[in-house]
């Protein structure tokens, strides 16, 4: 066995060439539009999507980011509870507990059984993974925005040219449980004292459109989020 | 660290493709071919070119600057490696929550006695232990040896030198074993990727000075595995009965050795030491003679030249 190998870059969907930036690690097929990840031995097909705007629907988008989707089914270990329901911010009156406090947890579950998920049983977490210069701390607020935000999302038919992603699933799935903790230990203090366990129901990478607003800054077409330009690491470009 | 340059062959086209060690996709200029390099386990596997074509010639002069005759030494060993060294690198994110650290802290208060007057009085009060949450990313990198050779002395971290780009070449164990032996670590990849892990997951805890964790969930993410093979020889001399270990770094020439090398120190102190010897006993004979003689000038310089020997022999001692 070969210890070092070169592997072509090819759409394993339709075979053409793909390029990419050097520090990618999900690959989009210019032709045909499909995502590639590679697990160590093999490329696997990632689904892709392009959201069409919210905001400023007339202007055609200008770039989209990457961002990964994950559909999560989040829940204490061993209790049936669907956690990503407390999130809600009146579901739960927040208190200072303390970190292991046992009825506390019990109290969590009771009002759980006691509440109705009619169309509660989405919940996507959505991680930015597009790089960014230093300058500007992506993980710090971008992700956790559109999480709570949860916008309703649709999307083009036709692809559209995505822009670098940076995270494999594996990784934006570990900054996704970050987030999630972020989100909810507003809501929950005792959270990191429970055993949570993720279960992944669903992934995808959606590209978010973005539109040139003035000179150097770029705006989110679904929340209105601004970016300034000096602050994407534009890879593709430094390839070509 | 720097980023190092590596030349490579292009599997479609023949051209040279250079790319950086950091690279997760490698570009063809010259077909235009994206690549994406895959390593067997998951692990980057690089070496040095060795560039030392005779150590024996730097060992034999090595000894000779420092006093040693042909006569003195004989090489009877001679050892090419190829050392394995681990680097891994990658970033810690999660939530860690605990305790903050407690302190004592000691004020002063002024209060009032029954009698009317106001005096002033010490008082200690406790502050911390109350639980904290942060999230955190941190950047590790980390290097190790990835074998324990007692013979070797030599510093890992000279992989990193960046001097040494032009000789970084892909792992190749064709052409390594045409110089020397290929070391294998002491433990496998799978286990040392799970390791490095916890390492970094430890040292990231340990940030927090005082800071008491009750729970974390820190995990590593984009962590990455290298090897670098770093090419040097291990010389063993017979040094005036004694076996000496030499290492000589394959790309520097650098030497160290297991043992301190004098200038001939060993038979110049056997040497001094008899000729000691025979100075005292010349000198307690001579003590002896003079003094049991009738003449008091003999018997004073008797005393006068014993005194002058032992004023000699601890001053050059």
């Amino acid at each position: 066995m070969k210890i070092f190998n070169l592997l072509p870059l090819q759409c394993i969907h339709c075979g053409a060439p793909i390029s990419s930036g050097c520090s990618d690690m999900v690959y989009f097929c210019q032709n045909c539009g499909s995502g590639l990840e590679f697990n160590g031995k093999n490329f696997e097909l990632v689904k892709v999507s392009y959201a069409s705007p919210l905001l400023e629907k007339e202007t055609e988008p200008e770039l989209f980011l990457p961002f990964w989707s994950f559909h999560l089914d989040i829940s204490i270990k061993g209790k049936e509870a669907y956690l990503p329901l407390l999130f809600r911010e009146n579901f739960l009156r927040t208190e200072d507990r303390l970190f292991t406090d046992e009825t506390f947890i019990e109290e969590i579950l009771k009002k759980w059984k006691n509440k109705e998920i009619k169309g509660e049983s989405d919940f996507i977490i959505y991680v930015p993974s597009f790089p960014t210069t230093g300058a500007y701390a992506y993980s710090s607020g971008l992700g956790n925005k559109f999480t709570k935000a949860q916008p309703h999302l649709s999307f083009y038919e036709k692809n559209k040219r995505m822009e670098s992603c940076i995270y494999n699933s594996k990784d934006a799935l570990a900054i996704a449980e970050d987030e999630y903790i972020s989100l909810q230990s507003a809501v929950i203090p005792n959270l990191l004292a429970l055993d949570l366990s993720f279960n992944l129901k669903d992934k995808k990478v959606i590209g978010i459109p973005y539109i040139r607003k003035e000179k150097g800054i770029f705006l989110n077409q679904i929340i209105g989020e601004i970016i300034l330009s000096s602050a994407l690491k534009k890879t593709v470009g430094s390839m070509e | 660290m720097s980023i190092r340059v590596i030349s490579y062959l292009c599997p479609k086209c023949g051209a040279g493709v250079k790319f950086s060690e950091e690279d997760r996709v490698i570009k063809c200029f010259h077909c235009g071919t994206n690549f994406l390099p895959t390593h067997s386990e998951g692990i980057e596997r690089y070496y040095f070119k060795p560039q030392i074509k005779n150590p024996q010639r730097k060992i034999e002069s090595l000894l000779r600057k420092n006093g040693f005759n042909k006569s003195d030494y004989r090489i009877i060993d001679i050892d090419k490696l190829f050392i394995p060294v681990w680097r891994g690198s990658g970033q810690v994110t999660g939530w860690i929550a605990g305790l903050s650290p407690i302190k004592i802290i000691v004020y002063t208060e002024t209060i009032t006695v029954p009698n009317g007057r106001q005096i002033t009085v010490k008082r200690r009060r406790r502050e911390g232990g109350i639980p904290l949450k942060k999230l955190m990313r941190i950047e590790k990198e980390i290097l190790f040896n990835a074998v324990k050779f007692q013979d070797i002395r030599w510093r890992n971290e000279e992989v990193l030198n960046a001097d040494y780009e032009k000789l970084f070449r892909v792992y190749d164990e064709k052409k390594m074993v045409i110089w020397g032996k290929i070391i294998t670590p002491d433990v496998s990849p799978q286990t040392k990727k799970k390791e490095i892990n916890s390492k970094f997951i430890n040292s990231s805890v340990s940030l927090y000075n005082g800071y008491d964790p009750l729970r974390h969930r820190l995990k590593v993410i984009g962590q990455r595995i290298f090897l670098y093979y770093f090419p040097v020889i291990l010389i063993k001399v017979k040094l005036q009965k004694k076996i000496v270990s030499l290492t000589v770094n394959g790309l520097s020439g650098k030497i160290t050795s297991n043992t301190l090398l004098k200038k001939g120190n060993a038979p110049k102190r056997k040497k001094s030491l008899l000729l000691d010897i025979l100075t005292i006993l010349t000198s307690s004979i001579l003590f002896t003679f003079l003094i049991h003689t009738n003449s008091l000038f003999l018997k004073q310089l008797g005393f006068v030249i014993s005194i002058i020997i032992i004023v000699y022999i601890w001053i050059k001692k």
